[in-house]
């Protein structure tokens, strides 16, 4: 369809779908989109041209590790899941489907994370047929960035770490999210882990390799990060568990 | 590696196959990259110009997909622009990283013909056509329209910086856009291009 001649911005909806506007174009437009069904209608239609520049290029085989790597991290993270909530999910079935698929298995993998992280990592150890033994650390969320039931925790794979966090809260206005690893007595290192948490709370982060790490944090920063943290943990996970380090 | 799970999907739609990712079930999800995987590599290579470059969008965005799939709302799109959306951003993500020149040259490169290695599939075969079918409503704009759509698109370039680098005035820049991506549209069309 053809935007109103009456709709002054609607000349921006082509820049707009295909993001080339200045940002103050930019926050004009969304401000006026969000209440003009006409522009609204003529983004969605010309969203689709532009989605339609995808298959332009010609399919081009990806290499296959790509497919190899794909699948063990996802296989590691289903199995995690599925050995955390066989119970959540006989109760999650009971919820209409966009509902129910929406957070109930990070959450359930999370408490059990918490709850049993080591048991998991023995779940996930003994399948070392394609994968480095595997083992999860669980951590804690401070009342100061989580809500009760908040939930952290570390899966290692190797030399790969992730950080599993569940409803916790977002960063301070003007902040973002930091994760450090400390190796005492050294002071902590920043780790390039700069991250925000969406509206569900649930995210999960990529750490670099843990050797010799003790302790990892996340603070709250100014939005670029810091050098140093300038402010007390909102999630604590130690790394050393009895009788064994990381990496 | 060849398929962990070979046949399975080959009746669903991509819906139905979301709908099992949401369900963290791996046997859906590398249903959806051997469908989309292609595109996915392709789009991500001719923006970045870098296999390697390539390989860690892609793998980002379909990472993103297997854990994000439970978020996915249909009235924004179908699963595949969902998808190829998600690798687009990643890409100009990693676009903005660069220095501007080499962002700048990977961006003017020219519509390059690749041809995948390997066997192709059924399915390969129809997205090479739809590929062939989109270029050729493409190359339907006039070529000053065309270039402004594909700078955007493939390169994350704003309307004030290809502006500034080829000289003319933003208004022109602006109405380049949009004349370009509502013939483009109206060209689709005609075609019978369907989305997703």
């Amino acid at each position: 369809m053809k935007p109103d001649d009456d709709c002054g911005p609607a000349h921006m909806a082509a820049g707009w779908v295909l993001g080339m506007l200045a940002p103050d174009e930019a926050r004009e437009f969304a401000a006026h989109l969000a209440d003009c069904a006409t522009c609204q209608a003529e983004v969605a239609s010309l969203q689709e041209a532009a989605d339609a520049m995808a298959a332009a290029v010609p399919p081009a085989a990806p290499p296959p590790e790509l497919r190899g790597r794909l699948m063990a991290t996802v296989s590691d993270e289903a199995e995690l899941f599925q050995a955390a909530g066989s119970h959540e999910s006989e109760r999650v079935n009971t919820h209409p489907p966009r509902r129910r698929l929406r957070r109930a298995p990070l959450a359930a993998a999370a408490v059990t994370l918490v709850l049993g992280g080591t048991v998991l990592g023995g779940v996930l150890a003994d399948r070392g047929d394609r994968r480095a033994e595997s083992r999860t650390f669980p951590g804690i969320v401070t009342p100061a960035a989580g809500a009760p039931d908040a939930r952290a925790a570390i899966l290692v794979r190797g030399d790969e770490a992730k950080l599993v966090l569940s409803d916790l809260e977002g960063a301070p206005d003007g902040q973002i999210y930091q994760a450090w690893l400390e190796r005492p007595p050294s002071a902590p290192t920043p780790t390039g882990a700069l991250f925000s948490v969406g509206a569900s709370g649930d995210t999960t982060i990529s750490l670099p390799p843990l050797r010799g790490a003790r302790r990892m944090i996340v603070t709250s920063e100014p939005a670029r990060g810091s050098t140093v943290p300038t402010l007390p943990p909102v999630v604590i996970v130690d790394l050393v568990a009895p009788g064994r380090t990381p990496g | 590696m060849t398929s962990g799970y070979p046949g399975y999907g080959l009746g669903l739609t991509d819906e139905e196959l979301l709908q099992g990712v949401a369900r963290l079930e791996p046997a859906p999800f590398e249903a959806l990259y051997e469908r989309h995987g292609p595109v996915a590599f392709a789009l991500a290579r001719r923006m970045l110009g870098s296999r390697a470059c390539a390989e860690d969008a892609v793998q980002e965005a379909f990472l993103n997909l297997w854990r994000s799939a439970a978020s996915y709302d249909s009235a924004r799109g179908s699963p595949r622009s969902w998808l190829l959306g998600m690798v687009r951003n990643r890409s100009l993500d990693l676009l903005r990283n660069r220095r501007v020149h080499e962002r700048r040259r990977v961006a003017i490169m020219g519509f390059e013909e690749r041809i995948a290695t390997g066997e192709e599939s059924g399915a390969d075969l129809i997205r090479r056509d739809e590929a062939t079918t989109v270029r050729s409503a493409l190359a339907s704009l006039p070529p000053e329209q065309r270039c402004v759509l594909e700078l955007a698109y493939y390169g994350g370039w704003t309307q004030a910086e290809i502006a500034e680098h080829f000289d003319m005035p933003l208004g022109t820049v602006k109405g380049r856009t949009r004349l370009g991506l509502e013939k483009l549209r109206w060209a689709l069309a005609e075609i019978g291009h369907a989305a997703g």
